[in-house]
């Protein structure tokens, strides 16, 4: 019964794993970010941007990925919505781009205010936050065009 | 020149090349070696410490969110120059087996799950979070730890051969730096020692041992030329001393030659090292050698006589390998001319510094003279003491010296008794006083004595000797004493006279004797003659029958002529001859006697005539006559045949031409009747005279020229009887030879060899009998062959012997055979006889046949 349940489980995952997550709308979270470089601001654009699909910015500055520790409360939500998948599997994500050196590893930080402040702090950084953290400051905000 | 390697630079230069290489071939092999094995241990450990440390910087970031330590290990793995790729592995939680998870850099799953270990080394490091378990693989290529490795040993390979040709070079200049100053001095050595003693010597003022060998040199050199200096002084003296010397040698040498020649002694030195041997002239002589032979040990041996040949060269070694001296007499066989003489050796072996053996000298002298009297004098001892003959030794006074063993037992005195007296001890009363006289004579004439004298032991016992005495003379003719040498003939004396009386009593059994010889031998001699002449006779008896049968053959046709021609004479008279004119008569004598006309004519011969004849008389005289077929008929009788017409017509024309033919016909019967009277006369006649030469007695006969075939037809017509009856005789034998020898002997012989072929086939159906003649060789064989039974091999050699006979019982005599071998011999013949299964063979040869034109 485990095993079937499993099977169904990667189906979606392999047919549409991000619709299966994707119940859950970016505005579930704030993406923050430090003198970043998008084009359009897509969430296409943005989701690329977070599984480590550029190193540098059109500024030829460093990308630097900040996201919420694995332990911290908003790591599934931020697993979920900007991976579509686990945490455990975020990680597995990074390990392999990591291992083979092709993309720079991103910064796990243990609450949104570390990961605010780092951003603040880090030029080039992009994080992910919970929406209506009251503490955001505005001109870290990404807007996303949908 | 001294080469190269025999240089003194060189062989300082060899240890330190030798050892410089040695030591450089060690690190250069050993070091590198070492080296690398180090560096593979350090590289599989670090290795380990990698996988070790990606597996932490795995499990760190997955557990921490440390991406960033893991960037940093996975940058400092790669920046491993011989990293081949790094992996992590995890296991699959359903099948359990192991997947690649990622790789860096990538690489298919197949090559890393199945590494080569050929090509690759690696290690493994598990890690383990809450939800992923795995390995890390890390591995590294060994072609570039091969490369690392000889990068690593490069400079080895590279300055090692630098260090050590250069160290080679700078031992090699150092080695001719030190070698120069010796070779130098070696240079001045050789001039001092070609005595140039004005080479320079470079002095040196260092204090090293090189220039303390430079003065040293320098010193010798002055020492040298100082001592040269005094040498020569030196030599002059010596040179005059020598020449003084050398005269004084020359002349003992010469003298010394001369004293060998005379004494036979040469000398001689052989040599161990090669195995030759020098001689003096002297000893060339003695051996009979020339300059050209080749003197070796084995040659020596050859001279040593071969009866010495072995014992020498024993003797020979066993001193070479004791060491001992040569002091042998032995026998040599002269080279040249092969005589024996006894020649004595001398010598003494010398020695090499190490004690080997170096040469054996010494002398040889001949020694044959003195050889030769000292064996004749040995001989002379020997047969002295040990002959059965007395031997005295006396001295001029004859006052005995000596006396050996034999005359000490004869005499029964001792030896000491008999020494210190005179021979006349011995003589007593029964001695001849003439003999005495004649030995005390003779010796005092100092010539030899030879007698017979009787003497008398110490026990008084007699004795004869046959006595010899000899003086002897010194060098000078000087009488010096006696030597009598003394036969014991005692026995013999005592034989002379018992042969002596029995030989007077042997020639009067002699005379005797002799007498009855004679007188036996006439009787043997009659005798003989006596059994020759019966075995003749009885040879006549056996042979009578025929004799008389052939006799009787002709005084029959004797009988039956004389009365045919009676019968006829009376039928001429009484019938035919009356009729007949005398005419007629006559001319019927002249026909007969003309005719040869046979007794009898066939009956078909004669009635073809008859016809013939018949047809004739009718063709040419008609018919008319009445007895014309008997005229016919007696014509035919009369053998006046058809081709006679003037006979025919003559006596045709007679009216009793019948009558006249009868007339002739029983002429011509008579006339042939009287011829064969005749004819059996003669028969008769020649069996009597065969017989009677036969039984001759006469022996002697001169030898006259015999004719073998007529000699041997005698004795076949003698025999004729049973010859004829029964046996198919052959007798061939040439008419043309003859020999010389005794007729009357001769039928004898082949009388007896024919009688006894008649008889030994007496009981066999199938009798034959040849006699015939071969001429061969100058000689001639005649062999007489029967075909009767065969004569046993076992006494075939005893049938010539006298009074042998297998006939005993019969008529056999055993004179038969002997007889013929004794004529054979007589004739200087041989006979020999085979027997085989078919025939037996007697073959007589004569020598010298004559052979008539």
């Amino acid at each position: 019964m485990r095993k079937i349940t499993i099977i169904i489980t990667l189906l979606f995952a392999i047919i549409g794993g991000e619709s299966l997550y994707g119940q859950v709308s970016m505005n579930a979270v704030t993406i923050i970010g430090n003198k970043t470089g998008f084009s359009s601001n897509s969430a296409k654009e943005i989701k690329q941007v977070f599984r480590g699909k550029y190193a540098n910015w059109s500024t030829r500055e460093q990308v630097i990925i900040v996201l919420p520790a694995s332990k911290s409360s908003s790591a599934e939500i931020v697993a979920s919505v900007v991976y579509g998948n686990t945490v455990s599997g975020v990680q597995k994500y990074w390990l392999s781009l990591v291992f083979q050196g092709r993309a720079n590893p991103p910064v796990f930080l243990d609450t949104d205010e570390e990961i605010i402040n780092y951003v603040k702090r880090t030029s080039g950084s992009i994080g992910v936050v919970s929406s209506g953290n009251q503490n955001l400051p505005r001109n870290l905000i990404i807007t996303i065009n949908n | 020149m001294t080469g190269f390697f025999q240089k003194i630079s060189f062989r300082i230069w060899l240890p330190f090349a030798l050892t410089l290489s040695l030591m450089m071939l060690v690190v250069g092999f050993y070091y590198p070696r070492e080296q690398e094995k180090l560096f593979r241990s350090n590289r599989e450990r670090e290795l380990k410490e990698l996988a070790k440390t990606v597996a932490l910087g795995v499990e760190l970031s997955l557990r921490a969110d440390d991406f960033q330590g893991l960037k940093k290990t996975i940058d400092f793995v790669s920046g491993t120059s011989d990293f081949e790729y790094v992996a992590i592995l995890v296991e699959d939680s359903i099948t359990g087996k192991e997947n690649v998870f990622i790789s860096y850099p990538e690489r298919p799953q197949e090559e890393i799950l199945s590494i080569n270990p050929d090509l690759y080394v690696y290690q493994k490091y598990p890690f383990r979070t809450a939800d992923f378990v795995g390995n890390i693989l890390i591995s590294a290529s060994k072609e570039k730890i091969n490369e690392l490795v000889f990068n690593l040993n490069k400079p080895v390979y590279i300055i090692l051969p630098i260090i050590l040709m250069v160290s080679l070079l700078l031992f090699f200049i150092l080695a001719r730096r030190i070698s120069k100053p010796i070779l130098q001095l070696t240079k001045t050595a050789k001039e001092l020692e070609a005595e140039n003693y004005e080479v320079v010597i470079p002095v040196t003022q260092g204090t090293d041992e090189l220039g303390e060998l430079r003065n040293a040199f320098s010193s010798l050199r002055d020492s040298l030329v100082e001592q040269k200096e005094r040498n020569k002084q030196l030599t002059i003296g010596l040179e005059d001393e020598i020449k003084i010397r050398t005269a004084d040698l020359q002349s003992t040498q010469e003298k010394l030659l001369e004293a060998q020649k005379v004494a036979r002694i040469g000398h001689y030195e052989y040599f161990f090292s090669d195995g030759h041997w020098e001689s003096s002239d002297v000893l060339n002589e003695i051996f009979g050698i020339d300059k050209d032979f080749k003197k070796d040990l084995s040659n020596w041996n050859k001279i040593v006589a071969p009866d010495y040949q072995e014992e020498m060269m024993s003797y020979f070694l066993d001193l070479v390998a004791n060491k001992k001296k040569f002091s042998r007499d032995y026998k040599i066989q002269r080279v040249v001319d092969r005589e024996l003489r006894w020649v004595y050796g001398l010598g003494e072996m010398k020695f090499t510094p190490s004690g080997l053996p170096y040469s054996l000298s010494g002398t040889i002298q001949d020694i044959t003279d003195r050889k030769l009297i000292e064996e004749e004098i040995k001989k002379l001892s020997l047969v002295a003491r040990y002959t059965s003959n007395c031997v005295i030794i006396a001295d001029q006074n004859e006052v005995i010296q000596w006396v050996n063993d034999s005359l000490v037992k004869l005499s029964g005195y001792a030896f000491d008794e008999i020494v210190g007296r005179t021979p006349k001890m011995f003589q007593f009363e029964k001695t001849d006083p003439k003999t005495i006289a004649y030995i005390g004579q003779t010796i005092r004439n100092q010539l030899p004595v030879k007698t017979e004298i009787l003497n008398r032991g110490k026990t008084g016992n007699e004795y004869w000797l046959d006595l010899n005495i000899v003086p002897i003379f010194d060098g000078n003719g000087v009488l010096t004493g006696y030597i009598a040498v003394e036969t014991d003939i005692t026995d013999r004396k005592i034989a002379d006279a018992e042969l002596e009386k029995s030989q007077e009593a042997l020639k009067k059994i002699n005379e005797t004797l002799e007498q009855k010889v004679l007188e036996n031998t006439k009787k043997n001699l009659d005798l003989s003659k006596s059994i020759v002449e019966q075995e003749k006779l009885a040879t006549i008896g056996e042979i009578s029958a025929g004799i008389a049968h052939d006799l009787n053959t002709p005084l029959g046709a004797i009988k039956v002529g004389t009365e045919s021609v009676h019968f006829t004479f009376e039928t001429l008279l009484s019938q035919n001859i009356s009729k007949c004119t005398d005419i007629q008569l006559k001319r019927a004598l002249e026909i007969a006697k003309s005719k040869t006309v046979e007794i009898y004519v066939g009956g078909l011969q004669l009635m073809r005539e008859r016809k013939e004849s018949i047809a004739f008389l009718e063709t040419r005289y008609g018919t008319e006559r009445p007895n014309l077929p008997q005229i016919a008929d007696m014509l035919v009788k009369c053998r006046i045949l058809v081709h006679e017409v003037d006979i025919m017509d003559e006596i045709y024309q007679w009216e009793n031409a019948q009558d006249v033919l009868e007339v002739i016909h029983n002429v011509q019967i008579i006339g042939n009747l009287l011829d064969t009277i005749k004819t059996s006369v003669d028969k008769a006649s020649k069996v009597v005279k065969d017989v009677r030469s036969f039984i001759k007695t006469e022996t002697t006969v001169d030898r006259t020229r015999v004719n073998l075939h007529d000699n041997i037809a005698t004795v076949l017509s003698i025999f004729n009887y049973e010859l004829k009856r029964n046996i198919n005789l052959v007798f061939d034998v040439d008419e043309n030879i003859c020999i010389d020898g005794y007729d009357i002997k001769l039928f004898q012989l082949w009388s007896n060899l024919i009688k006894n072929a008649i008889e030994a086939m007496d009981e066999y159906p199938n009798k034959n009998i040849s006699v015939r003649s071969v001429l061969h060789d100058g000689k001639v064989d005649i062999l007489v062959e029967n075909t009767g039974p065969v004569i046993d091999a076992g006494i075939i050699d005893k049938i010539f012997k006298k009074f042998f006979t297998t006939k005993h019982g019969k008529n056999g005599t055993g004179l038969g055979l002997s007889i013929v071998k004794n004529v054979v011999d007589e004739h200087g013949g041989k006979i020999s006889v085979s027997s085989l299964e078919d025939l037996t063979t007697f073959k007589v040869t004569f020598n010298d046949p004559i052979l008539l034109d």
